[in-house]
Formats: C-alpha cells, sequence, structure tokens
C-alpha cells in the first residue's frame, strides 16, 4: 500500500467518485492499449501510471462523457511526453508485433480443425507484420485492444474516417495477402 | 442482383455494402444501416464470402488478445485506488 501525504490529500469528494466511477472502470483497457502503443509490459506499466496521475490531477474539469476516450487522449499525450524525455519510437517495432502465437479453444474443436485454426492464425499474423504500420496500428487498436473508432482515432490523435481508412486498407491487404498465401489455402480448403 | 426491383425495393447494393463492410463488422454502423447490410449479405454470394472472410480475420486478430500481466494489473489497480482514496501517493510530485 502506498503512503499517502496528507498536505497532498485533494479534499474534494466530487473528485474522488469521479475518479472511482469513470477511471477505475478502465484501468483493463489501458494497460492492454498501453502494451500496444509501448511494446513492452515495463514501459506499459509507467505509461498507465503517469496516466492516472494526469487523470486525477484533471478528473474536476472532466465533464463525465466519454471517459475512455478521454482517458486514451491523456494516455497519448503522456506517452508523447515520455518519447520525447527518453528516444524510443510511438509504436512497437514492426518485426516483434504480435510475436504469441494464437490461443485457440482446443477443447471446443477437433484436432485438425485446431490444426487448421493454427495454420489460419499463423498466416494472418504473417500479414498483418508484413503491412505498412499506420494500418496495422489502427487494426492492433481496433482489433486486438477492443477500441471503437472514436477511441482508436484519440489514440492516434486522428479524425475517426482516418481510422476508418486505415482499417479498410490495411484489412483489404491483409485479406488480399492471405488468398495467396499457400498456407491459408490449405486451411480454408 | 437486378438492378430495378433493388432499386424498387430500396435494397442496398454491392458497392454500398462494400463501402460500409468494415464498419457493419466493428458494430459502428448505424442501428438502420444494419438490417439492409444484413439482408445483401443473406442474398448475395459474393459479399456473403467477403464478410465471412473478413469476420475470420477479424476473429483470428481478436484471438491475439491478451489479459493484462496480473501482477502489473495488481500494482496498478492498487496505486489507482490509493488515488481513488485519498490523492496522489507520497514521492509522486502533482
Amino acid at each position: 500500500m502506498i503512503d499517502v501525504s496528507s498536505s497532498r490529500r485533494k479534499e474534494s469528494k466530487g473528485d474522488e467518485d469521479g475518479f472511482t466511477r469513470y477511471v477505475m472502470p478502465e484501468l483493463d483497457v489501458l494497460m492492454r492499449v498501453a502494451r500496444s502503443i509501448t511494446g513492452n509490459s515495463t514501459d506499459a506499466d509507467d505509461l498507465v501510471q503517469d496516466t492516472l496521475l494526469r487523470a486525477y490531477r484533471a478528473i474536476d474539469r472532466f465533464d463525465g462523457r466519454y471517459p475512455r476516450a478521454w482517458l486514451l487522449t491523456i494516455m497519448r499525450n503522456a506517452q508523447i511526453n515520455r518519447v520525447r524525455r527518453k528516444r524510443p519510437e510511438l509504436m512497437r517495432d514492426p518485426d516483434t508485433t504480435l510475436a504469441v502465437v494464437a490461443n485457440t479453444d482446443s477443447d471446443a474443436k477437433t484436432p485438425e480443425a485446431t490444426v487448421l485454426d493454427k495454420t489460419f492464425d499463423a498466416a494472418v499474423e504473417r500479414s498483418l507484420a508484413a503491412i505498412p504500420e499506420q494500418f496495422r496500428e489502427a487494426i492492433h487498436l481496433v482489433d486486438i485492444d477492443g477500441l471503437s473508432y472514436n477511441e482508436a482515432a484519440a489514440v492516434l490523435d486522428v479524425p475517426v474516417g482516418t481510422i476508418m481508412s486505415r482499417l479498410h486498407r490495411g484489412r483489404k491487404l491483409i485479406r488480399n495477402d492471405l488468398t495467396m498465401d499457400p498456407e491459408y489455402d490449405r486451411a480454408s480448403s | 442482383m437486378n438492378f430495378l426491383s433493388r432499386i424498387f425495393r430500396r435494397e442496398m447494393s454491392c458497392e454500398q455494402v462494400g463501402a460500409v463492410l468494415q464498419q457493419y463488422l466493428d458494430d459502428e454502423l448505424e442501428a438502420d444501416q444494419v438490417p439492409k447490410v444484413l439482408k445483401h449479405l443473406e442474398a448475395c454470394k459474393d459479399c456473403g464470402l467477403e464478410a465471412t472472410m473478413y469476420t475470420r480475420i477479424k476473429d483470428s486478430l481478436v484471438s491475439h488478445q491478451q489479459a493484462p500481466d496480473a501482477e502489473s494489473m495488481q500494482r496498478i489497480r492498487a496505486i489507482a485506488q490509493d488515488l481513488a482514496a485519498a490523492g496522489l501517493p507520497e514521492g509522486i510530485d502533482g
């Protein structure tokens, strides 16, 4: 448990309630997105902590609308500051993107179906790693991190239409790549 | 699909469905458009197959989602709870 300095206590009950109400339910999402945009769990932890502190300081000015988008905007700004202070790139290295092998529900499938699904998942993973980074970012935030278009737009600081366009183009590239992939042909036939 | 019968029934064309297919699959499409897209996908084999392909890709991508590390999550939750309950933790600049 962290000690709390009495001189720094916020007296406003409203701030306390706002933090509990708007920030606490979003911790899982913040952790996932932080992992996506930093590329490692250590930096992700630091980024989420930084985001929480910034949110705490700003909660009395928050109007209560779209808390997730508000927090993701705070996270984006925090990350920009962190990158300025340090060195790394905003998004993870393309070569290490999605290094995790797909985890399929093997209990519910035949061994053959499981193998085919893993083959398909591996082909999708290869295709995702091969597309331009800005498309991959959008796909990662929406499909893997589960953000809405508005929330992904807040993270990347681009219009919602840009998110839609990047998703469309990125997924089309993956789709086209898969149809030319012999491994996919085997998995889908 | 016959052009005139489509116009008469105010049904969507393949091009119109293609333009909103990603929004439909992401549950981001306007509610009044959803039944029209669904109806087209059921009737049009090509668009139906296209939607199935993109759904499969999306499902595969979703399967990459990892739950945050339990230890990290516990630490972050403790910090958030301290902030919610009292104020800025000791040693952290306000």
